[in-house]
């Protein structure tokens, strides 16, 4: 099958005055139409660059150095700005990480909502009154029809994020990326969100990118994940597996972290922290920090070895002698 | 109870709120107000003045104020409550002719600027900072003088110098909402670079905007009356408070009225303007 999104050998690098920061460095995966992938890193380990150069949002320093990007057969690098356009919010929706700061303060939420559907000529002006309506229903929003005559402040952070994906879905996208929606909202608030999103995907069976770095929160969404560390892949397979079962000992130290209700255990900080990725080490990057790293760590980049079916890792611990 | 407060909230936007602290203010009213039955004077003087600006009555030369002549009367035995209600109207035709030009290029250059960035942000730039390093009244009188005498020519003159100021305003007001994150919101659901510069980064910055106009009405008119003070205004017969002034300070000891009705007018005015723009200031800074 054809995936939806293909993405081979990516790089992404920032220009800045101290050097080359690589934060993506060869980064390839696919998304299958009406597939959940979680894509799960600490923070500054290139998970969003990584999709925001799939809508080509970079920053003005940021350049996509190499690699290709597959999007519904069409390659999005050799788009031209129209063609990008045309793309944003009509087949790929995102939802952003601070709702308080990603709405218009000045323009109504409901106009906010039509407008998508409005720059790409997608319907009529009543038309997209109606269906702003129907979609803010849906993601949870009571009383849709007065709640759209105010404006963001009168929302509070949760229903802002509501709106948020209600606005990335509203022209029924192929795919929806999902840029850490929860990282600034409430215990309570994030599960609400992350199942409104789950729903919406049931309803409308488009692939979705969630990006976070909460492992507790891919659990029953996402069918498949990534784990990424300093721009570099480093296990990906199905969320179970990675999970119950994972390979490489950057997950398994990740897991360590993870506090879990029902079992007491200690938590296990990972030692150190992220390298810098202007000047990043040899060899496989995590190795500084790896408990089990050895010689050949230090001097070459591990490439993924196959562990199960669909299951990969890049970790010389694998290599069969 | 519910029903109500959520009836209550609806509706009050951006400008209501606005609106609910600038009535706070009874001096900005005040000067809203004022500014208002000055302008409606002004637009108005042809039927509300007693006598054309221009009659002379040589019967009654240097009258002092009296019935027949509510201001009294000039060297000519004009009609000095008429002269300034001409005075007026053109005192608001060129305050807000001009700052209307002012704000159209100003804000043009400043968005563009801010928006836009890099080379052109930098040739734009240079440009404001030349006109403002020259010395902005020298300039406009060389352009009078260059252009002729005339609305158009002082509307030229002045907005000429006046735009740098706004475009730096707007360039940095631009520059500080572009950075923030709803514009990426937008951009990722598909704005254009013009949607994205007149719905979301215009309206987010109307409100320093629209101070900066208010404020720099008087200014304009101030310069109006500069240019008239030293013959470069509008051309007599027609009035102006700045040639009524010039006309006015030899006699100012043996009829001081002649000076204290344009100077105080020109006075009201100006603080008036100020009154309403500091008003405006205090409800636009005052953010949700």
């Amino acid at each position: 099958m054809e995936p939806l999104l293909n993405i081979e050998d990516l790089r992404v690098y920032f220009y800045r005055p101290e050097g080359v920061l690589r934060a993506v460095d060869g980064l390839s995966y696919k998304l299958y139409r009406g597939e959940v992938l979680g894509i799960v890193g600490e923070s500054g380990s290139g998970k969003s660059v990584s999709v925001l150069s799939i809508l080509k949002l970079l920053p003005a320093n940021g350049r996509i150095e190499s690699g290709s990007i597959i999007f519904d057969g069409k390659n999005i690098l050799k788009l031209s700005k129209e063609e990008l356009r045309d793309l944003r919010g009509k087949d790929i929706g995102i939802v952003f990480q601070d709702p308080m700061s990603s709405l218009n303060p000045v323009i109504t939420i409901g106009q906010q909502v039509m407008e998508p559907l409005l720059w790409h000529n997608l319907c009529s002006k009543s038309e997209a009154y109606e269906r702003a309506k129907e979609m803010l229903g849906m993601v949870g929003i009571p009383l849709p029809e007065e709640r759209m005559k105010e404006y963001p402040f009168q929302f509070s952070g949760g229903m802002r994020q509501r709106v948020m994906i209600a606005l990335a879905l509203i022209c029924r996208p192929k795919l929806l990326i999902a840029d850490e929606p929860t990282t600034s909202l409430d215990v309570t608030i994030q599960a609400q969100i992350i199942r409104l999103l789950k729903r919406m995907k049931e309803e409308f069976g488009m692939s979705v990118i969630l990006i976070t770095h909460n492992l507790a929160l891919t659990t029953n969404f996402c069918d498949r994940l990534i784990i990424m560390y300093a721009g570099n892949m480093m296990e990906t397979g199905k969320t179970k597996d990675i999970l119950y079962n994972p390979a490489h000992p950057y997950t398994k130290s990740l897991l360590d972290a993870v506090p879990d209700i029902e079992v007491e255990k200690d938590l296990i900080p990972i030692p150190g922290t992220i390298p810098s990725l202007i000047d990043p080490p040899n060899g496989c990057r995590f190795h500084p920090r790896c408990p089990l790293a050895m010689d050949i760590c230090k001097e070459e980049v591990p490439p993924l070895f196959n562990i199960d079916t669909d299951h990969y890792s890049a970790c010389w611990l694998h290599r069969r002698a | 109870m519910k029903d109500r407060e959520n009836k209550k909230r609806i509706g009050r936007s951006y400008w209501a709120n606005i609106w609910r602290k600038f009535k706070k203010n009874k001096l900005a009213i005040f000067g809203l107000v004022f500014v208002f039955i000055l302008i409606f004077l002004g637009i108005l003087a042809p039927w509300l003045a007693p006598y054309p600006y221009d009659e002379v009555h040589y019967e009654a030369v240097w009258t002092p104020p009296n019935r027949q002549f509510w201001a009294g009367t000039d060297q000519l035995g004009r009609d000095i409550f008429s002269r300034l209600l001409y005075s007026l109207r053109n005192a608001v035709f060129v305050g807000l002719g001009a700052q209307a030009f002012i704000t159209f290029i100003g804000v043009t250059v400043g968005l563009t600027s801010g928006f836009y960035g890099g080379k052109i942000d930098n040739i734009l730039m240079r440009i404001v900072d030349i006109i403002y390093s020259f010395p902005s009244y020298l300039l406009n009188i060389i352009l009078v003088l260059v252009l002729g005498r005339g609305y158009l020519s002082i509307f030229i003159a002045i907005s000429a110098t006046g735009w740098a100021g706004m475009a730096r305003l707007v360039r940095g007001q631009t520059l500080s909402v572009k950075s923030r994150e709803f514009i990426e919101a937008a951009r990722a659901s598909g704005a254009s670079n013009s949607r994205i510069m007149f719905r979301y980064i215009l309206p987010n910055i109307i409100g320093p905007i629209i101070y900066a106009i208010f404020s720099g009405i008087p200014g304009v008119m101030l310069l109006e009356s500069g240019l008239s003070l030293i013959g470069l205004g509008v051309r007599p017969p027609m009035p102006s408070w700045g040639l009524m002034i010039s006309e006015a300070t030899g006699q100012f000891l043996y009829n001081p009225y002649m000076l204290l009705a344009p100077a105080g007018m020109l006075v009201l005015t100006l603080l008036s303007f100020n009154f309403v723009a500091f008003g405006l200031r205090d409800a636009l800074s005052a953010r949700e």
